[in-house]
């Protein structure tokens, strides 16, 4: 088996709300999560989920900008969460972020000039300003770009699909080995969105992993290589995106990807659906499968405890349901 | 998606409106010259990448533009009425009333402050009066200066309590602060305020798109409700043509300020006409199959000096001579779908031919 780039290991965040009196109550935003990228090759790794998922808040703790309530992100064999400052200074370098809002990460003042220069003078990149001149024209190249066109501009006279390429080319001047892009796209034109897309692709083939969060599972399909489906906090499905989007088991799973609109007006969604008030507003079910009160097959043997991971198909492709337990099927069909 | 929505009522009638904001080097053309209709009961998409004008045109119709930006010209019709000669009262008047408005991000625009239902009875208390005059005419118009009957508090709550069941709210949200609500919830709780007056016309400004796509599809429902039984008229801001495919009956796609096409859902999405309109179907990611992402580049023109002749010359595939210079001119090229592109050229009879199908032939 190949070395690990970075092992999520029983990942588990609880947020704590206080309320009016003194009154608490925990929040799981990710419960006992596992997820392994490999040293190589390079992958795009898919977080996909709607909002209060713990997409981003798995984001938040691979960049550590939150601590875990328990579990450990071990990346090259170093467990981040007892990591030395010289080992940490090295993480930060070696993990970059592209956010969602290609508008709030820019200073307005600044002109794009500013963020290479800060990058550079960071982390050191550059011994000399032509040197850093040529660091700079390469790495916009690589996301389609020419300094002349961009640098002595101020961010808002630029596109959105500018300024989130223009990030990942400072992503990639530092020459990470892993990239955490959290909705790189969700902002950014349908038809601008390609050119993300395909720096993404290009990037991964340059030996630069993704783990790339997002809620639109079309973009996911177009270039991710595995994909992992949270439902609040705990993996719903994981597997090869091809396989967990073409045959979805997961019930969940199922009626997210039923539920993208096909760009086909003669393909309409079928029936209606209604949400359970207390699931929308998330303070329900804190024990057992977290979509039991959605769930058109539940049982009462959801309530009892939280499914594991069941192979449904072809290799790594498992869901966490009861529905697929070899041993239950099994007893039924027997 | 009916087929009978071309011979309903226009109730919107927007003619040549430029809106254009103003900038210490010239003006910006962010909409130059757009005339649409809507019709009764019709759900109409406004697509185009941001930046295109389509939002400034929806505050435009809802003459909501402030300050660098300003109307230049146009005319908008609603119901017969000239909203651009109104003042400001009988404008403050005719919102919310006649025209409402589902703003972008309407999850954000709530008041964290006021609880659900003070936020909807603040609407229906500030235009009760033009409410019940607009009521009192669609019934006959017997109201012969009365002063307008104010709701009691009790009627109030009941009508609260109404409009939030029927866009699938539980009651107990009545008294929740907008962050005790979901972003759909939310959505949906605008949705219950614009419908709370019976307007004619709903405009809702990208009111779908920070939602997931399951909440996503449950507002997309109670929107298609408020079409279907309260056959309100909608202009649909977007950019998620899936959505648009299942919403939509009819489509505008926009361009740098310009309509470049209207077409129904159906033509827009099996022979779209204008090389944008093919761009925007074709750049719609699929579920179905794996294909080579299709990269475009967004060169567009100085948006204070629009090119002579067609406005999407610089992003073209299929740019000809002719394109340079004049500016090609809206025209059906079969029922129901209408494009401003000089590769569509009208026959002796009347078709429409692509000019590409003759050069290929001769």
């Amino acid at each position: 088996m190949s070395e690990m780039l970075l092992s999520i290991r029983n990942a588990t965040k609880v947020y704590t709300q206080r309320g009016a009196g003194g009154s608490k109550r925990q929040v799981v935003a990710l419960q006992d999560f596992n997820l392994e990228i490999a040293e190589s090759p390079a992958t795009i790794t898919t977080i996909a989920g709607e909002s209060g998922s713990g997409k981003s808040t798995l984001a938040n703790v691979v960049l550590g900008f939150t601590p875990l309530s328990s579990g450990q992100i071990v990346f090259e064999g170093t467990d981040m969460t007892r990591a030395t400052p010289s080992q940490q200074k090295r993480y930060r370098r070696e993990v970059q972020a592209v956010f969602q809002d290609p508008f709030g990460v820019y200073n307005p003042f600044y002109r794009i000039q500013h963020v290479f220069d800060m990058v550079i003078r960071n982390f050191g990149l550059a011994k000399s300003k032509s040197e850093a001149r040529e660091m700079i024209e390469q790495a916009l190249n690589v996301v389609g770009l020419h300094g002349q066109d961009v640098l002595r501009k101020y961010p808002h006279q630029l596109s959105g699909g500018q300024r989130q390429r223009i990030m990942m080319a400072r992503a990639y001047m530092v020459k990470p080995r892993l990239i955490v892009a959290d909705e790189p796209v969700s902002m950014v034109d349908a038809s601008l969105r390609a050119a993300i897309l395909d720096v993404m692709m290009r990037l991964r083939d340059d030996g630069i992993s993704f783990l790339y969060i997002t809620h639109d599972l079309s973009t996911a399909y177009q270039i991710g290589d595995r994909i992992f489906i949270l439902y609040q906090g705990t993996i719903a499905e994981t597997g090869n995106t091809v396989d967990v989007i073409g045959e979805p088991r997961h019930p969940y799973v199922q009626l997210l990807i039923d539920s993208v609109p096909e760009p086909d007006p003669n393909i309409q969604w079928e029936g209606t659906i209604e949400l359970p008030p207390d699931e929308e507003m998330r303070t329900s079910q804190n024990s057992g499968c977290r979509f039991y009160p959605r769930c058109p097959h539940r049982h009462d043997r959801c309530l009892t405890a939280s499914p594991p991971l069941y192979p449904v198909g072809k290799a790594g492709h498992v869901a966490s349901c009861y529905l697929y337990d070899e041993a239950e099927v099994g007893a039924v069909q027997g | 998606m009916t087929d009978n929505n071309t011979q309903n009522r226009t109730v919107l009638d927007v003619k040549d409106l430029r809106v254009y904001y103003e900038t210490p080097r010239g003006d910006v053309k962010a909409v130059d010259g757009i005339s649409f209709t809507l019709r009764e009961g019709e759900i109409l998409g406004l697509v185009g990448e941001s930046g295109c004008g389509k939002s400034t045109a929806a505050m435009g119709v809802l003459q909501l533009i402030s300050p660098p930006g300003r109307i230049v010209s146009g005319e908008i019709n609603l119901d017969g009425t000239d909203l651009l000669g109104l003042t400001t009262e009988q404008l403050r008047q005719m919102r919310w009333s006649r025209l409402a408005l589902i703003p972008q991000g309407a999850m954000n625009s709530l008041n964290p402050t006021m609880k659900i239902h003070q936020q909807i009875a603040d609407v229906i208390r500030q235009h009760e009066k033009a409410a019940m005059v607009n009521l009192a005419s669609k019934n006959g118009g017997n109201d012969d200066g009365k002063p307008a009957q104010r709701m009691s508090r009790a009627e109030l709550k009941t009508r609260i309590l109404e409009l939030l069941q029927w866009v699938g709210l539980p009651e107990r949200i009545y008294s929740m602060y907008p962050h005790e609500l979901s972003g759909g919830m939310k959505q949906r709780a605008c949705i219950a305020m614009a419908i709370a007056l019976n307007p004619s016309v709903i405009i809702a400004d990208e009111s779908t798109s920070a939602l997931d796509v399951v909440v996503q599809r449950v507002v997309a429902q109670t929107m298609l409700k408020v079409k279907l039984e309260l056959g309100v008229s909608m202009i649909m801001i977007g950019h998620d043509m899936g959505l648009m495919a299942q919403m939509a009956d009819r489509i505008v796609v926009m361009y740098a300020g310009n309509i470049v096409e209207i077409a129904t859902v159906e033509h827009m999405f099996k022979n779209p006409g204008h090389p944008y309109t093919q761009l925007l179907i074709e750049s719609v990611p699929s579920l179905k199959e794996r294909k080579p992402l299709k990269i475009t580049e967004g060169i567009t023109h100085d948006p204070r000096n629009p090119p002579p002749g067609c406005i999407f010359q610089l992003r073209c595939p299929f740019v000809m001579d002719r394109c340079h210079t004049e500016k090609p001119l809206r025209q059906e090229i079969r029922p129901g779908q209408e494009v401003a592109c000089h590769l569509y050229e009208e026959q002796a009879d009347g078709s429409y031919i692509d000019v590409r199908d003759v050069v290929e032939h001769s």
